[in-house]
């Protein structure tokens, strides 16, 4: 046999052999089928649009006869979800209420979770924004919401309060409602 | 008579040049046909085929499993050119979305198919399932099967992103 067929002859038979096994995996491989997937995500994304409070200089204090205190409120520059609020001359009780339109401009609905303040320490701001805490806001959607701010007993004379308040959203199904 | 041995070993090895080349070049050829989003497929070709595809969150639905409409998703098979893949496309996903996509197979092959092996490949923010009782499956001549995979969008997911998975189908 190998005399008849030469070394030449053997690697041939045995090239073959190899591309009809390789050639048999082929035909195997060939019955497939593809599903190409691609998955796009969206964004979550909010911004303050407008800013104000109802006791800017130069107005009766809300609740009050006299013009005592007052209250301004900007956007940070830095930061267009965050707010900074300024207190000037106030004393306990003073209260005052700052309104703010916020903007969907990302592409999945939103609730607001939570209003994190960065008051004072001591406790002598109280901020709240219940009206706001869970309400939903679809894309391309203002909302108005207002938080209160109460000056504690506890203030100390003489201070100007500053501080920021930052609105916490979560995509609208992420919402969990305040325990009781 | 080593002149004959010489003139013969000549022989076998352009024999086995020429056998060489054929390979290569159907090989080429076949390998051409095989890639995922091909246009190179050839008609007459007899392979399994998608011969329907849909999902249940297209455009204009609240999303499953959920309260408004902000994701979609849908399904195309590329019938005429390459009907062995099936396009998924989901848009504006967020964390827990979830969609399913429904797909009928064909054996349009002259011999009876069985689905050997489904094998899903995704990144860790997408989870694909593949519906488990496509393997085994064997099709006769022209027998239809459905099937279907589920496709959820992780935690891990981040906003404004594209992530891409791939589901491959192997009968034998």
């Amino acid at each position: 046999m190998k005399g008849r067929l030469g070394k030449f002859g053997l690697l041939f038979l045995a090239v073959a052999l190899c591309l009809a096994i390789t050639g048999a995996g082929f035909a195997m491989w060939d019955k497939t089928l593809y599903i190409d997937g691609t998955v796009n995500t969206g964004e979550v994304n909010m911004e303050i649009l407008s800013v104000s409070s109802d006791d800017p200089p130069g107005f009766i204090d809300p609740g009050k006869d006299k013009d005592v205190g007052c209250t301004t409120a900007q956007i940070d520059p830095n930061d267009n979800q965050r707010v900074i609020v300024t207190i000037t001359n106030g004393y306990p009780c003073y209260e005052v209420r700052v309104h703010f339109t916020a903007h969907n401009n990302g592409t999945v609905p939103v609730k607001l979770q939570d209003i994190i303040v960065t008051s004072p320490p001591g406790g002598e701001l109280t901020v709240t924004g219940s009206d706001g805490i869970g309400e939903q806001i679809d894309p391309c959607v203002d909302r108005d919401n207002t938080i209160y701010i109460h000056v504690e007993q506890c203030a100390v004379e003489l201070t100007q309060y500053t501080f920021t308040v930052e609105f916490y959203y979560v995509q609208w199904n992420e919402y969990t409602p305040p325990g009781p | 008579m080593a002149e004959n041995r010489t003139v013969t070993n000549k022989v076998w090895l352009a024999l086995l040049v020429v056998v060489l080349c054929c390979a290569c070049l159907s090989y080429g050829c076949s390998s051409q046909a095989m890639s995922p989003g091909s246009s190179l497929q050839q008609a007459g070709d007899k392979d399994p085929i998608f011969t329907s595809c849909s999902c249940n969150d297209p455009a204009g639905t609240i999303d499953p499993g959920k309260d408004k409409d902000v994701g979609c998703c849908t399904c195309e098979i590329e019938a005429v050119v390459n009907p062995t893949n099936a396009t998924v496309t989901i848009g504006n996903a967020y964390p827990s979305y979830k969609c399913r996509i429904n797909f009928t197979i064909q054996n349009a092959d002259d011999d009876e198919i069985t689905i050997t092996i489904v094998n899903v490949t995704a990144p860790s923010a997408i989870s694909v399932i593949a519906d488990p009782d496509l393997v085994g499956t064997t099709l006769q001549p022209d027998e239809e099967t459905d099937g279907f995979i589920v496709v959820q969008v992780n935690d891990l997911a981040t906003q404004s992103t594209t992530y891409n998975f791939t589901v491959k189908i192997d009968g034998d």
